[in-house]
């Protein structure tokens, strides 16, 4: 259930949740992409993972323990405390992760209960200690729902220079304890330790990382029914052995996904034209190094294409006038003083104070990664855009262009949460105008500028995607790469 | 207040009531004083209004109203050149337009226009936030306007938003939103008698029990009472418009105890993505035979044309024009239709509306046949950018008349136009 949670939470996030209705299904897709996406996590990140599993710090909840004695019962714990984090490391080893944590051992407080000719003494130890430190060394086991985390052995306990004090004033019954009562109860704190160390590590390393995986079907919201169409994603943990694995390098997952959309009727009837590739490479650890980043996820150019291409099917690509509010409160509309109507012939014209710029995809968009450049090329032809201002107090379509377009995407480093493009080039040639209210006909270049200029101002924050992922915390894009037949992301947690 | 001509002050009701309201001057002084418009009757020694001069140009298309009594149509329009307010008689074919008014220039002026046995009278609103209206008894020469400044039995601010009716008898009212964001009425027993200033619609509660939230009524810059349409048919008056508030079509009827509002429809919130449903922008009201009420309008989050019918004191809501087309590339195009909507109901039952297709920029009619429950939907105008404040009559031998407003750009700007057209039936 966990994974079709994060499944719908990242597809929501994807594609906007006040535009999007997610449901989870069956596995219907056959034909997946292989190593679609990857991800590393480095060894340090592994640790972070931990760290991020456990927001309260580290958490001992153990169960009470008697110990044997003369003339009284004894019992010490159950000790439920959260401890703080002094340190948290991990590097790997072979095939297993080790996760090395100091906890903060000021004061460990440690109950005991006494019971004597029928009554009973509640006492408190504190344990202090120069230093207390476990080790978890953690490898991959399969699941009932997939690879989860283990520990390989019980995790080791060092507890340095361990001092043990009264708390509360038991004298009555103190020389009835036995006595190697203070060994016990560092034995017994020890093995409160090991088991805390073995219970923080998170039971999924996709959950942990919040990774899509599972079937959702996105289905487009909107007030025109032709714009409803559904983006089916599917997406899970390669079968091959080596899909998910621990090397020196880190947390390794392979990734295999697929696209398909049901058709929004305002899209083009046309199937995806982009075929399933061969994936996405292997990340280079020297990276994640360099940048400092805890993981990293390469996307396969030909996934990104389809999903965009899905998107772009399903509806997503045809935007504008569905925002009938105000102006004041709608985020839809632009002034119209801004669009410089003038270029198209339109002065002169008894126009409302706001107008709304709309898309419509005339064909899908291709994408293409541009190593050499460092950006990702995408071509859209056919693309419809159109303006609709008020006259005479109605919305009324002012001209529609019909443009073939070409977008350079670059990629932005240190934008949290998504993996932000910036529009690094615009490249428009304007096929077709047509416009009821244009009193002087512009030339070709008037009409393929101000296309220029009017579809970077509506594109120019459009290329944000969330990542594929719904991590616990927030995350940092800390580097961004264009290679040859993907896109990675290097993140880091904030 | 009265202020002079020629520094000394005469009081303000003759500068705007150009009528023979004005008093008796000496004859000597006749010729000078009289305002413009009027003209000095040496026989009784006072300014009457002059003829209206023809409007020679090509008839201006901008805000048009049509009405008609008979089988005579008049369109009130202005020219937004200049501001002249131009009312055309249409009867047999004769066509004759006349410059009625040329009040100062107001953004975005709408008219008002209604016609009976008695006569034709257009109103606007002037830069005090009060109306002009302006008459012409049909029994009189059609150059022979009379104007007068609506002065109530209490203070009012008058906006854009308002509708005329007369009653057979003549007698004006005045439905308008008023800028203290609610409904009011003026009325009264003749367009030169005393105005009287009702309350319609303060936007609180309606008689069906629904209520705007308080904190939607709060929203500064929007109201109750946008583009209203008031229609009567002997003592039943009725009046549909926009709650800018809330997103909602009210009903406002008139009755012996005052005002009953009814919620016509609230809009379609239910989908994820309908944070906003708003209709109710361009209503049109009718009464059918029987005296029931049908109200066409916008469904402006969905860009469509809505008709509702009262049964059984409830509205029943049901889409004419949803607004899709398949285009040339086997997309399915969405238009945001139903603007400027124009509602006839015929005693046999037959429904027509009159409308603008955004998208296109075109005049559109749907019909519904008497009996029938479906609406047939074609363009009637599609040549150039056509069908801004669309209206339209049907006379008292059955032809059915659209008036709308085309823009003709040209090199210099653009060219209102009116269109006017004899639908097919």
């Amino acid at each position: 259930m966990r994974r079709l949670v994060v499944a719908m939470v990242v597809a929501a996030a994807l594609l906007g949740c006040d535009r999007t209705e997610v449901r989870s299904g069956p596995r219907e897709l056959t034909t997946l992409e292989p190593n679609a996406v990857r991800v590393l996590v480095a060894p340090a990140g592994i640790g972070t993972l931990v760290e991020i599993a456990n927001p309260d710090g580290f958490t001992v909840n153990f169960a009470a323990r008697a110990l044997p004695a003369e003339d009284v019962v004894v019992s010490v714990g159950p000790l439920n405390q959260d401890l703080g984090v002094a340190t948290l490391s991990s590097v790997t080893q072979g095939d297993a992760a080790i996760v090395t944590t100091r906890v903060e051992s000021r004061a460990i407080h440690v109950p005991a209960r006494i019971v004597w000719r029928g009554d009973t003494w509640v006492c408190r130890w504190r344990v202090a200690a120069d230093e207390v430190e476990t080790v978890a060394q953690l490898a991959l086991a399969a699941g009932a729902d997939g690879p989860e985390f283990g520990v390989t052995q019980q995790p080791t306990v060092t507890i340095v220079n361990p001092r043990v004090t009264a708390i509360d004033d038991c004298s009555e019954v103190s020389p009835l304890l036995p006595a190697d009562f203070e060994d016990a109860l560092i034995t017994y704190l020890h093995d409160a330790l090991a088991e805390a160390a073995a219970n923080a590590l998170p039971a999924s390393p996709l959950d942990a990382i919040g990774l899509l995986r599972g079937n959702v079907r996105v289905t487009r919201q909107s007030p025109f029914a032709n714009r409803v169409g559904t983006l089916v994603l599917e997406a899970d943990v390669s079968e091959r052995h080596d899909a998910l694995s621990i090397t020196q390098w880190g947390l390794s997952i392979s990734m295999d996904a697929a696209t398909e959309a049901d058709r929004a009727r305002c899209a083009p009837p046309t199937p995806l034209s982009t075929p399933p590739g061969v994936g996405s490479a292997p990340i280079d650890p020297a990276d994640l190094s360099r940048l400092g980043a805890d993981f990293a996820i390469a996307a396969s150019a030909t996934w990104l294409a389809r999903v965009a291409q899905g998107a772009t099917l399903a509806g997503y690509t045809c935007t504008g006038l569905e925002d009938a509010r105000d102006a004041s409160v709608n985020e839809e509309v632009v002034p119209t003083d801004d669009l410089l109507l003038e270029s198209l012939g339109l002065d002169h014209l008894p126009l409302g104070p706001f107008a709304t710029l709309v898309l419509i995809p005339g064909t899908l968009p291709t994408v293409e990664p541009k190593p050499d450049q460092g950006i990702i090329a995408v071509t859209w032809n056919d693309l419809q855009l159109e303006v609709y201002g008020e006259v005479a107090g109605a919305r009324t379509r002012l001209a529609r262009l019909v443009v073939d377009a070409e977008l350079g995407l670059r990629p932005v480093a240190q934008v949290v949460g998504v993996a932000k493009f910036t529009l690094a080039s615009i490249e428009v040639s304007t096929d077709q105008v047509d416009s009821e209210l244009t009193a002087v006909a512009p030339t070709q270049e008037m009409l393929d500028r101000w296309a220029r200029r009017t579809l970077l101002s509506v594109l120019e924050d459009a290329f944000e995607f969330p990542l594929p992922i719904a991590p616990p915390v927030p995350v940092r894009a800390v580097g961004v790469q264009v290679r040859e037949q993907d896109v990675v992301v290097l993140l880091r947690f904030e | 207040m009265t202020k002079s001509r020629g520094g000394g002050w005469v009081t303000m009701t003759a500068l705007i009531a150009l009528s023979t309201a004005c008093p008796p001057v000496p004859e000597a002084s006749c010729r000078q004083l009289c305002e413009d418009g009027t003209q000095c009757d040496v026989a009784s020694q006072t300014c009457v209004a002059a003829p209206r001069p023809r409007y020679l140009r090509e008839v201006p298309g901008r805000g048009v109203k049509i009405a008609s009594h008979d089988r005579t149509i008049w369109t009130a329009s202005v020219d937004p050149s200049d501001g002249v307010v131009v009312v055309q008689q249409v009867r047999d074919g004769v066509r004759d337009a006349r410059h009625v008014a040329s009040p100062p220039v107001l953004q975005d002026r709408k008219l008002a226009l209604a016609a009976s046995a008695e006569g034709v009278v257009v109103v606007w609103r002037n830069g005090s936030d009060q109306y002009e209206v302006a008459w012409r008894r049909l029994s009189a020469d059609v150059a022979a306007w009379r104007f007068a400044t609506i002065v109530a039995d209490a203070p009012y601010a008058g906006t854009e938003d308002f509708d005329l009716v007369l009653s057979n008898a003549g007698a004006p009212m005045l439905l308008f939103r008023d800028r203290a964001k609610s409904v009011r009425v003026l009325a009264s027993d003749a367009l030169d008698g005393a105005w009287h200033l009702e309350e319609v619609d303060d936007g609180g509660v309606t008689g069906d029990g629904v209520a705007c939230a308080d904190s939607l009524r709060a929203q500064p810059g929007a109201g109750v009472g946008f583009d209203p349409d008031l229609v009567r048919r002997g003592e039943l008056v009725v009046a549909a418009y926009y709650d800018a508030d809330c997103g909602d079509l009210r009903l406002a009827r008139r009755s012996a105890q005052g005002w009953a509002v009814t919620l016509v429809d609230g809009g379609d919130d239910t989908e994820p993505n309908m944070r906003h449903g708003m209709v109710g922008r361009w209503p049109s009201v009718a009464f059918d035979a029987a005296g029931g009420v049908s109200v066409a309008y916008q469904d402006v989050s969905r860009g469509r044309l809505m008709f509702a019918r009262e049964r059984s004191g409830r509205f029943e809501s049901s889409v004419v024009d949803a607004g899709f087309e398949l285009d040339a590339f086997a997309r399915q195009r969405k238009n945001i239709v139903g603007a400027f909507a124009s509602l006839r109901v015929e005693d046999s039952g037959a429904a027509s509306i009159a409308y603008f297709d955004g998208t296109g920029a075109d005049l559109r009619l749907a019909t519904r046949a008497a009996g029938a429950t479906e609406w047939a939907t074609r363009k009637l105008l599609s040549d150039g950018a056509v069908g801004f404040s669309a209206g339209q009559v049907i006379l008292s031998d059955g032809r059915q008349f659209v008036a709308a407003e085309r823009l003709n750009a040209s090199g210099d700007g653009f060219r209102s136009e009116l269109v006017m057209l004899e639908a097919t039936r």
